[in-house]
């Protein structure tokens, strides 16, 4: 999206300078609700600061904000985890919509390549989110630490080609003419791609979409290697087209979780603004952030949350 | 490891990316042109397909709009300029809850039900957010023209596709009785 960079500032100063400076609302808070010893307002706070430092890292570390949001809060905010998977569903939905244009007026977003395999992604969320809301929350949590597990562990493990070689399309990618073309900017070259296994393909984003719709936390980390190393769509072109397909996919799974009423403005407002806040700095710091070591210590936390959700499921770490 | 070459039976022209030739073998003197280009360092971004430039700005639009009523929405729920469903300060309590205990607890209505309160300044902002969840469909439905113009009918039928999932999770009809 290309809103402008004062439109960012007044977003963030008003959601500070609301928060804060709020006379009669500090007062209340200050009060205390009942139940809790901490204000109302600390907690939106730290979870727009909590997001917008995970924006700043989530860009270098090529992962998803959406993947990192629902382990970390679900692990560490007080919020019943069917507030956090809408909240982090949103997350991930805006960041994609915000992504989506430019890289598909770019070429590195396939739109014809993003609309078959979303079909049936996005069903498939549908049904993965009403299974999540419907299971009891230490099960979602359960599975969703052994999910993050294996994220860690496909991050460790995943190799990726930058222009796979595609000899020859297969008849139904041949069909839908799932190709395209783009400038590589590092090396000036038009790039031009196509892709195979295109079934294969469509059952993997059916899976994935369960689990995005489930866990609320994107599907960034399993659509990009489903596009690039089983299709054979360019690294780049993967990653631009995972930001389509997500858009639509978790518009889908989004729904569920409104019509249930487990979308909180409270949790989802300042988590979606400090994301996309800190993810603009992220993609701006590219330059100056050794990957690599914001990779690991990326790696590290979800490590720690996956395995925080997992004893939190399971009883052992209430 | 070298670029893909352009796919078979694809046209390679830069605007015509995606689309299937309808008359005789592509040329090679078509083939070339996008990559004769690309011997230059000032090699001109490609011009994207109309239907997919047409996707972005409408998705651009969406957004935008959607990202102001949710603001909007927001600052009023916030400083309590606008009468909300929840109370703030009953949040802390309220955030613990399972789900079914929220609803009963706040009276939060589900389904459609909350486009009845959206002059409460927390629902406003809720409709902030089903403009973000539902700004994708009308960039859809306004591909539909594009594509059966051009005769591409898998297309108008994946949009379509795509289309009435999304607006079958927003129909709520999957999820009622809750």
């Amino acid at each position: 999206m290309q809103t402008g960079r004062a439109g960012w500032v007044v977003s963030l100063l008003a959601l500070a300078g609301v928060l804060l400076v709020s006379p009669a609302h500090a007062a209340a808070g200050t009060a205390a609700a009942a139940g809790s010893a901490v204000a109302w307002w600390v907690w939106p706070l730290a979870l727009f600061v909590v997001c917008f430092l995970m924006g700043i890292v989530a860009v270098p570390a090529g992962i998803g904000g959406g993947t990192l949001f629902v382990p970390i809060v679900g692990s560490f905010f007080p919020f019943h985890l069917d507030f956090v998977r809408g909240a982090g569903l949103l997350v991930a939905l805006a960041s994609a919509l915000a992504a989506g244009p430019t890289l598909m007026r770019g070429g590195l977003g396939s739109l014809r390549l993003a609309l078959p395999l979303s079909v049936l992604a996005a069903a498939s969320s549908i049904g993965g989110a009403m299974l999540g809301l419907a299971m009891p929350a230490n099960v979602v949590q359960m599975l969703l630490g052994g999910v993050v597990l294996g994220i860690v562990v496909l991050m460790f493990v995943s190799k990726k080609s930058e222009f796979p070689q595609v000899a020859q399309p297969d008849a139904l990618s041949q069909a839908l003419a799932l190709n395209g073309v783009f400038i590589d900017g590092a090396s000036h070259r038009v790039i031009h791609w196509q892709v195979h296994r295109t079934i294969p393909g469509l059952l993997t984003f059916l899976a994935i979409g369960v689990m995005a719709g489930m866990f609320g936390i994107g599907a960034g980390w399993a659509n990009v290697p489903a596009l690039n190393l089983l299709m054979g769509a360019p690294l780049k072109v993967s990653a631009g087209t995972s930001s389509v397909v997500l858009s639509l996919v978790d518009s889908s799974a989004a729904w569920v979780y409104i019509n249930k009423g487990a979308v909180l403005p409270m949790i989802a407002v300042p988590s979606v603004l400090g994301m996309m806040l800190g993810a603009r700095i992220g993609a701006r710091l590219l330059d100056v952030l050794k990957g690599s070591v914001i990779r690991k210590m990326v790696i590290g936390v979800l490590l720690f949350a996956g395995a925080r959700a997992l004893l939190k499921g399971t009883g052992v770490w209430p | 490891m070298s670029p893909a070459r352009p796919p078979e039976g694809a046209i390679s022209l830069l605007e015509g990316q995606g689309r299937r030739p309808k008359g005789g073998p592509v040329t090679d003197a078509t083939l070339n042109t996008p990559l004769a280009a690309s011997t230059s360092p000032q090699v001109q971004a490609p011009l994207q397909p109309p239907e997919q430039r047409r996707y972005a700005d409408l998705l651009v639009w969406g957004t935008r709009m959607g990202l102001v009523v949710v603001l909007l929405g927001f600052v009023a729920y916030v400083s309590g300029w606008v009468t909300p469903q929840v109370p703030v300060e009953r949040l802390p309590e309220l955030w613990t809850l399972p789900l079914n205990q929220y609803l009963a607890q706040t009276g939060t209505p589900t389904g459609w039900g909350w486009l009845a309160l959206v002059q409460r300044s927390d629902i406003l902002s809720l409709a902030g957010i089903a403009l973000l969840a539902g700004c994708s469909v009308l960039c859809l439905l306004s591909l539909v023209p594009l594509y059966a113009a051009r005769g591409d009918k898998a297309f108008v039928f994946v949009c379509l596709a795509d289309a009435a999932v999304v607006l079958l999770a927003a129909s709520g009809i999957l999820t009622s009785g809750h």
